[in-house]
């Protein structure tokens, strides 16, 4: 009402003159307006035109609720009644609407105007445009919010050490409430120690110094030390003189930290040079961070929302579908190179890991992904990958050619897998392997490529490829034939690449013997000109290396073959022709023992000398059967038999010329396709062991048993047995226990024959003994062999 | 009674002079060769009771030359007992007999006769 009463008594004087009036109103963001009873605005204060838009005049006439807001006004008819009775409206917050149809806070004073007779005709408000100030205020709200609610502790102090704010976040780590310490000295927070770190980093905030994250240690209430970090910074005036500080003090209890990296996380996120991007398992776009925008160049708001597949090129967009797939299945996707579309269209070679993202119960809710630009590295990455694939053929030919032995196998598998190594249009590889009288013998090995037909016949014939045209390769790879079969005339091998397989680009890299000596080399040719590099001159050098190592082995084990096989052409022969004067000594004393057997002595005798013929007879044929079997030449005849059948004949026999105990367990019939006479040489052997190790009259079992597609045999002694270590190496030829050889006679090859005989029938041997308690071998046979 | 015909190819001397003394019988006509092509001059114009050949022969194969009397008409009904010391890789399954050097004197002639 004051206030009114100040301005309708100023009215007068400043209505002389509008202008100023108009000026020192609109300064203070004020207006003036008057509204009768019916609420037609009567009188209007030009200043409304500078505050609210509105032209005075305009106004005139108008009902007053043309600028108050509708929420505003049945507020504005209840201040009227109020006012009517008697309550005034001083400094009340309204609203008013501006031309432009924005809406104003304003401070809003009226007062009722009356006519002589004191009726009340109308109303005269004054209102000033607050928005600025409110929003003002706002903002120190929200900071002292913000200061209030943060979870890290911030006060501020004086110079002097006055504290003059302490936040909530404060008295939770420090232990002072805010009561107990603003207006007082700092409090007990800064443990002894750390006082004097203190007085010096007080130093330098005066000195306008800013401190960030200074590690160390404060102190609580209760007296408990905590680790701390510290961010301080000094407040200044508007002079710009310090006059204070504000501390944020962040614990760094570990077990806060876990709490924090979610934070610290998210700033890394965004910091990222890699677009780091999560989206739902539909593909929807969740997060984008600037590292996207910069990659991608769709920015945030309008990356989110939309479905992954605007960056996918539409010829992989079944990419997509497999990422996803692999992300359900809880897979992670690594380092997957692929390419993505920029919202200019343009393509960008990139480096994708995708990783689920699973909610707190562990169910996959999501993809993150982060996309590396890898376009500048892809040229790198292509020679490294070269490289590395170069490598890894280089390897698996390595290995293939160190498990061959053939040297026509080696030489093959070389000159192929490097002529693709170098990219060759034909290979050459030769290689000399002298025979014993030195005398060369070169092997020719060609390329196998069906692109190119050559009469490799040229290499066979042609006279300068001989050993001593190794030795005049050359390493450096050759550019252009034309000029170097000028210069070169003797280079055979180069000549002959030229003028018959019209190759230009030419490489020769020698293959060296095991005593470093060149005795041979990997030729390669092609069409064009420059196409070997130095790089090729390593590869193939590698592989020649290998190449050389391994023909080295092939040749030995050829000559150990070949030695081999002729030791077993002379057992073969040598026992044939032993057997031959044995047949005739065995014949004429048999004849004679017919003619003796009047004479029990002599017969005794002779039949003494034909059992160490028959004897040497059979060491003939264990020695004749190994050569074979070294030779791989045991060949079987199978025809149907009874192994029953068999066994039992076997063990009549025994019966009639031994007198030992051998009981047979055996189904009636079991009838096996097998080598009848290699079976029972088998048997015949397990059941002589039997015998020869076992203790007089000792029970020997055999067991036949029907296994359904198999059958077995065993024979069970109770012998000496056999210990552990004599069991490994009991099939292995000659082996013959370490105890009994002195005692028991025999070359030791009959178990190694007997486990070869029933290898070659597809069966098994097996040996289960223990020292002083018998031995049982078994063998067991498919019962249908072909 | 007509004499029951065997012939022997054998090249070890020794032997043939011991098979001869083990079949010396009056109901025998012994006829022994040391080589594959005396034993063929003969079986042109002769048909014997019983073959018994030695495999490794020093200018033939007693295997051959027996697969070839089996498949001649005229004279596959010959009975053919192969002799070696060592068991032959191939098939002999044509044979009508394997005799393994050494042998059984007695076996060897119980085995003639039971062929004749």
């Amino acid at each position: 009402m004051d206030q009114i009463t100040i301005i309708q008594k100023m009215t007068p004087i400043a209505l002389s003159d509008p202008t100023m009036q108009a000026d020192l109103l609109a300064g203070m963001r004020t207006s003036i307006l008057t509204y009768n009873t019916e609420y037609k605005i009567i009188n209007c204060h030009p200043s409304i035109e500078q505050v609210f838009g509105y032209d005075p005049d305009s106004l005139l006439g108008k009902p007053v609720f043309h600028i108050i807001p509708q929420a505003f006004r049945e507020q504005e008819k209840r201040w009227l009644q109020s006012m009517t009775q008697g309550k005034p409206v001083l400094q009340q917050k309204s609203a008013r609407i501006k031309k432009d149809g924005q809406e104003a806070a304003i401070l809003l004073s009226m007062s009722l105007v009356r006519n002589d007779k004191g009726i009340i005709i109308g109303v005269s408000q004054i209102f000033r445009d607050i928005s600025d100030e409110l929003k003002k205020e706002q903002t120190v709200n929200c900071l002292s919010y913000i200061v209030g609610g943060s979870r890290e502790a911030i006060f501020t102090q004086t110079t002097d050490g006055i504290i003059t704010s302490w936040n909530k976040a404060s008295e939770q780590l420090f232990g002072f409430t805010a009561n107990e310490v603003i207006g007082q000295v700092m409090p007990a927070i800064i443990p002894n120690d750390y006082q004097q770190e203190d007085k010096a980093l007080l130093q330098r905030i005066v000195k306008r110094e800013a401190i960030e994250n200074h590690e160390t240690i404060r102190q609580t209430k209760t007296g408990k030390l905590i680790p701390v970090s510290l961010t301080i910074s000094p407040i200044l005036d508007h002079q710009d003189q310090v006059i204070g500080l504000s501390t944020i003090a962040h614990d760094t209890t570990p077990g806060k930290i876990a709490e924090e990296r979610q934070a610290r996380l998210a700033a890394i996120v965004e910091s990222s040079d890699d677009a780091i991007i999560s989206k739902t398992l539909n593909g929807i776009v969740t997060s984008w961070n600037y590292g996207a925008e910069k990659i991608f160049g769709y920015s945030e708001k309008e990356a989110i929302g939309k479905h992954i597949s605007f960056i996918i090129p539409f010829d992989r967009i079944e990419e997509e579908d497999r990422i996803i797939a692999s992300i359900r299945s809880g897979q992670k996707v690594n380092h997957f190179h692929t390419i993505r579309k920029r919202k200019n269209g343009t393509l960008v070679t990139v480096s994708l890991t995708i990783s689920p993202v699973k909610d707190s119960l562990g169910n996959i809710i999501g993809a993150s992904k982060v996309a590396r630009d890898i376009t500048r590295e892809e040229k790198d990455h292509e020679n490294l990958r070269r490289y590395a694939s170069n490598m890894q053929s280089l390897n698996s030919t390595a290995k293939a050619i160190s498990e061959k032995l053939d040297v026509e196998g080696i030489m093959q598998k070389v000159v192929d897998a490097t002529l693709i190594l170098v990219g060759a249009d034909v290979g050459v590889f030769l290689y000399n392997m002298p025979d014993e009288t030195d005398v060369p013998h070169i092997f020719r090995m060609f390329s196998n490529d069906q692109e190119v037909t050559i009469n490799w016949d040229l290499f066979s014939d042609a006279p300068p490829v001989t050993a001593s045209a190794f030795s005049e390769m050359a390493i450096d790879p050759v550019d252009n034939l034309e000029d170097y079969v000028k210069i070169f005339r003797n280079r055979s091998i180069a000549s002959l690449f030229y003028q018959e397989l019209k190759m230009t680009s030419y490489l020769g890299i020698p293959v060296y013997s095991g005593d470093r000596k060149i005795t041979g080399g990997l030729f390669f040719g092609h069409r064009q000109i420059r196409k070997f590099s130095s790089e090729h001159v390593d590869l193939v050098t590698n592989m020649a290396s290998q190449a050389g190592i391994a023909l080295n082995k092939a040749l030995l084990f050829y000559k150990v073959n070949e030695l081999n096989k002729k030791k077993d052409e002379f057992i073969a022969m040598a026992t044939h022709e032993l057997k031959t004067p044995m047949t005739t000594l065995s014949g004429f004393l048999q004849l004679m023992k017919t003619r003796v057997e009047t004479d029990p002595v002599n017969a005794s005798l002779l039949e003494k000398a034909l059992k160490q013929l028959n004897k040497l007879g059979l060491l003939l044929n264990d020695l004749f059967d190994v050569s074979k079997i070294q030779a791989g030449k045991l060949r079987l005849q199978f025809e149907r038999t009874d192994l029953a059948e068999l066994t039992n004949e076997i063990i009549e026999g025994y019966k009639q010329n031994k007198n030992c105990p051998i009981h047979l367990e055996a189904p009636e019939s079991l009838p096996v396709k097998v080598d009848r006479l290699r079976l029972e040489q088998v048997i015949i052997n397990f059941i002589d062991n039997a015998i020869k190790y076992s203790r007089n009259e000792a029970m020997i079992q055999v067991i036949i048993e029907d296994l359904g597609t198999e059958a077995s045999l065993s024979v069970k002694d109770q012998g000496i047995g056999i210990n552990t270590e004599d069991l490994q190496g009991i099939f292995t030829q000659f082996y013959r226990a370490e105890k009994v050889s002195k005692k028991i006679s025999g070359l030791g090859l009959g178990l190694y024959i007997s486990k070869e005989i029933i290898e070659r029938h597809k069966g098994k041997v097996k040996v289960e003994s223990a020292e002083g308690q018998g031995s049982t071998f078994t063998f067991t046979i498919p019962k249908n062999n072909s | 009674m007509k004499k029951r015909e065997i012939v022997i190819v054998e090249d070890n001397d020794d032997l043939r002079e011991l098979l001869g003394i083990l079949l010396s019988d009056p109901s025998y006509e012994l006829k022994m060769y040391d080589s594959a092509h005396e034993f063929k001059e003969y079986l042109k114009s002769r048909k014997p009771d019983v073959i018994v050949l030695d495999v490794m022969l020093p200018d033939g194969n007693g295997i051959e030359i027996g697969r070839s009397i089996k498949e001649n008409p005229d004279i596959q009904h010959v009975p053919v007992l192969l002799m070696s010391a060592n068991r032959p890789d191939q098939n002999i399954d044509f044979a009508d007999m394997f005799i393994a050097k050494p042998f059984d004197v007695q076996h060897f002639k119980q085995s003639i006769e039971h062929f004749l």
